[in-house]
């Protein structure tokens, strides 16, 4: 995730020198939102947009249906109060693979999908993954306080997580000797809170990892010995003191290189990564970050961005599989089941567990041919009625739309315009959508087979 | 999302959009043209079976005449009229007759006692360090092979994209997918049947870039190529390979673990560039062979679908003049105590024999037969490191850098040629 070198072309043709100027760049995009404007923001933060939610921002500036974005709908707690007892028979039954299932329905069903997908942000952040925590409570545990986070303070991020028992189990390290400072710890925290790599701040692991000697994970539970803890002086980011884990995160908090760090995942994460600026392009929204610690209010300054809505970001994102199945389920609003999870994972991820502390590959590694034969496997089994999948949702479409059924399928999947490699089938298909009713739903199913397979809907 | 009208989307419309080709990233356009599927459909390809709870070596290259072995195992030793053997003093369990045939064809070769330095105990951990090859490391994140996939793709993107030419690797089998082939950039597809990855005449129509056989894919054409065309052909591949005449040079045996080899025989045939299979036998945790009670007939039963299943997809790639390009080799987490339990079975020890199967190999059996004496862990002391078999299959098959993927320098062992 290197910046691009100066002259550099990235895949697209463009250069460092194609970005606009950072002023330019991240001032606030006044004007009023077309649906296409709805529609990209919405691919971005949410997967996909639904009708009802494109309409209804459609018309009013960014800064504004960002803030509602950001901020809970009257709605959520129902959503929570109906989904917290799933979540919590599977966290007491041990059932990993149904708490998947919920998680992801969160992301498909959820009304305040922004946090719903900053988790998932958060989670790849961390690296954190259900199969290295191993301890299912814990994990739902320290996934609870990402989620409660995940709009709120820098700090108390850093704290709720690198204080968390899962995050040493997240990298073995569940006991921490003063006689054997546990380097793991150290280096995953400059690994995934500062971007470090390889093997350059050996020295650095070490200091972090003496700070967190005394902690204990047994039984899933952390215990804290004050005989084993470190007291002595360290160097830490640069400043020397008697640190102690409890002051790491504030450290980082405070350190000019994690909160520009920061910003560079989540430039990644909603803007892509071609061409990847360098610092100075991000230096206001970390310089933002830094003074306010509100993660809240660096995402807004970003997502109301002139540079957000021009034309260089728009479908310059690939989807990962989980992106691509989210916005399918959402859009047409299809239930999540145990086998979505699994096609999931067929696909190469697994909704829980980033590959690595760096997290998931990249979404064109995904992109390969069998991978894609399973997407396509995917979107059949959808529409069609597949019960592993809760499939039916041609049916549910039709319902929905009826006549305008074409219309709002291309609005939804391909910005209003139909592909020029599917425009022949699409027009056949619209013919036979018109003819009879009876025809209608494999008609209807056809179509967003069509265009959910398509080039254009693969990316975001 | 229930907060808004579905409906009133249409009423605002999306009026005035946009051409959408303008819009792609050239490089999505490019790399998913058909062009993709031109990666080296030739190359060579490794096939890992995972063999899960810790196959017992001893009864399955079995040193029938040691005594060492015929006192620590009363009831389990077996004799030299329950073996064929294979070199002095060694046989296969007689359910492994046609390994011993792929021997004498000389497409199979067996190395004894293969561990590494203080073998662990425990299966998930042990495990863990085959299929990481870390042994030192205590919290790995990525396979051997995975990050061998890794060095192909970085080696096999066209220089203007970014997505990987072809699929590097792929796991058959219902398990969570081993950690043998995870890779920190390259991704691993999951399959279990071969229905997963075609697309039947039905479904096809109903999918980008069917039907257009017009299509222009040419890169230089500024239309919108679709993405769907080089996975289409792959699923095209598969399925032509499925109902074709080559399909199934030989019978299978009707196992699940037989159905799958038969499976990744024909990802092979369709060469659709992929370089990396597992596949596995045993299920998932301890696993089928850990067999510490009443290991007689279990065990003649895991080895009799292992090597029923392994000499039919031999004998199949070896018709089709398939098998010069394929390297298959075995691998448990261990293998198990010199001495029987109680329970006429065995327990967790540390070396055991290795099966690798192919086209190219250039000795039947490799390394120093095991002195039963010298113990590890109450098991066979280790006389190769496995890291040698990997670093000649990384090496001397894939061409990819032993060293770059290993983290250290290990001798290849003199296997394939």
């Amino acid at each position: 995730m290197a910046p691009q070198a100066v002259g550099e072309r990235d895949l697209d043709g463009a250069t460092m020198a194609d970005l606009p100027s950072p002023e330019d760049a991240w001032q606030a995009d006044g004007r009023a939102m077309s649906a296409q404007d709805v529609a990209h923001l919405l691919r971005r933060v949410a997967a996909n947009g639904v009708a009802g939610e494109i309409s209804a921002l459609a018309g009013r500036a960014p800064g504004a249906a960002v803030s509602e974005l950001i901020s809970e709908p009257p709605t959520y707690n129902k959503f929570e109060e109906e989904l917290r007892p799933l979540e919590d028979a599977a966290v007491r039954a041990g059932a990993a693979d149904a708490y998947r299932t919920w998680f992801l329905r969160r992301l498909v069903a959820s009304p305040w999908p922004l946090r719903e997908w900053m988790t998932v942000f958060w989670l790849e952040f961390f690296g954190l993954g259900i199969g290295r925590v191993g301890e299912l409570s814990l994990f739902d545990d320290v996934v609870r306080a990402i989620r409660r986070l995940a709009l709120g303070r820098y700090r108390e991020m850093l704290t709720a997580v690198l204080l968390h028992p899962a995050f040493l189990l997240n990298v073995r390290a569940s006991a921490n000797y003063r006689s054997a400072p546990n380097d793991r710890v150290g280096a995953a925290i400059l690994r995934t809170c500062l971007g470090y790599r390889e093997d350059d701040f050996a020295h650095q692991a070490r200091e972090l990892a003496r700070a967190y000697c005394g902690r204990f994970v047994n039984r899933g539970i952390l215990r804290v010995s004050d005989f084993e803890r470190d007291v002595g002086e360290k160097v830490v980011l640069g400043r020397r003191d008697t640190f102690v884990a409890e002051a790491v995160p504030s450290l980082i908090a405070e350190d000019a290189r994690a909160t520009t760090w920061t910003v560079r995942r989540l430039y990644r994460w909603f803007f892509g990564h071609t061409p990847m600026p360098d610092d100075a392009f991000l230096s206001p929204v970390a310089a933002k970050l830094q003074a306010s610690g509100s993660l809240a209010d660096a995402l807004h300054g970003m997502l109301c961005s002139r540079w957000f809505f021009s034309a260089g970001i728009r479908h310059r994102q690939l989807r990962r599989p989980l992106q691509f199945v989210a916005s399918l389920l959402r859009t047409f609003q299809g239930r999540v089941k145990l086998g979505v999870v699994n096609e999931l994972v067929a696909m190469g991820q697994d909704v829980l567990q980033p590959t690595t502390l760096d997290g998931w590959p990249d979404a064109c590694h995904y992109l390969t041919p069998l991978a894609l034969i399973r997407r396509m496997k995917f979107a059949v089994k959808l529409v069609s009625q597949d019960e592993k999948l809760g499939g039916g949702l041609a049916r549910q479409a039709c319902d929905e739309f009826g006549n305008d059924l074409p219309q709002a399928v291309v609005e939804l999947l391909s910005d209003g315009e139909v592909p020029s490699d599917v425009a022949p089938q699409w027009s056949a298909l619209r013919a036979r959508y018109a003819e009879s009713a009876g025809a209608r739903e494999q008609a209807a199913a056809s179509m967003i087979c069509l265009l959910a397979t398509s080039a254009v809907f693969q990316t975001a | 999302m229930d907060r808004f009208s579905r409906r009133t989307l249409l009423k605002s419309g999306l009026a005035g959009a946009v051409v959408l080709g303008g819009r792609i990233p050239a490089f999505l356009r490019r790399a998913l043209a058909a062009e993709s599927l031109t990666a080296d459909p030739d190359g060579t390809v490794v096939v890992a079976i995972q063999l899960a709870g810790g196959n017992d070596g001893l009864n399955t290259l079995v040193p029938f005449d040691d005594d060492i072995y015929r006192r620590n195992r009363p009831t389990l030793a077996l004799t030299k009229r329950d073996v064929i053997p294979v070199q002095d003093g060694f046989g296969l369990h007689a359910r492994l007759r046609g390994l011993v045939d792929l021997l004498q064809q000389h497409r199979l070769a067996i190395i004894h006692a293969v561990g590494y330095p203080n073998p662990n105990g425990d299966h998930a951990r042990s495990m863990e360090i085959w299929q990481t090859a870390e042994p030192e490391n205590p919290c790995p994140e990525t396979g051997w092979l995975g990050r061998a996939a890794d060095t192909l793709t970085r080696l096999g993107v066209p220089r203007a994209s970014c997505i990987p030419p072809a699929t590097p690797s792929v796991f058959v089998g219902e398990i969570a997918t081993p950690l043998t082939v995870v890779g920190r950039a390259s991704v691993c597809v999951k399959t279990d049947r071969q229905s997963d990855l075609m697309l039947d005449p039905s479904l096809a129509n109903n999918v980008a870039g069917e039907g257009g056989k017009e299509i222009a894919i040419h890169p230089a054409d500024a239309s919108l190529e679709s993405a769907t065309v080089a996975p289409r052909h792959a699923a095209q591949r598969v399925a032509e390979i499925a109902g074709g005449s080559t399909a199934r040079n030989v019978a299978y045996p009707q196992t699940a673990f037989g159905n799958r080899l038969a499976f990744v025989a024909q990802l092979i045939r369709a060469e659709l560039g992929v370089r990396i299979i597992c596949t596995e036998m045993g299920g998932e945790g301890p696993g089928g062979f850990d067999t510490h009670s009443l290991q007689d007939n279990n065990h003649g039963e895991l080895l009799g679908e292992l090597g029923d299943a392994l000499t039919a997809f031999v004998t199949d790639l070896a018709r089709d003049q398939l098998l010069e390009r394929v390297v298959v080799y075995t691998y448990s987490e261990f293998g198990r105590t010199i001495r029987e339990n109680g329970r006429h079975g065995t327990d967790h020890g540390s070396a055991a024999p290795m099966f690798v199967a192919g086209g190219n190999l250039r000795r039947a059996i490799v390394g120093n037969p095991p002195n039963l004496s010298e113990t590890e862990n109450g098991g066979v002391k280790h006389t190769v490191d496995f890291r040698q078999v990997y670093a000649a299959i990384l090496d001397r098959w894939l061409a990819v850098s032993s060293q770059e993927v290993l983290g250290a320098s290990f001798s290849p062992i003199p296997l394939l040629e």
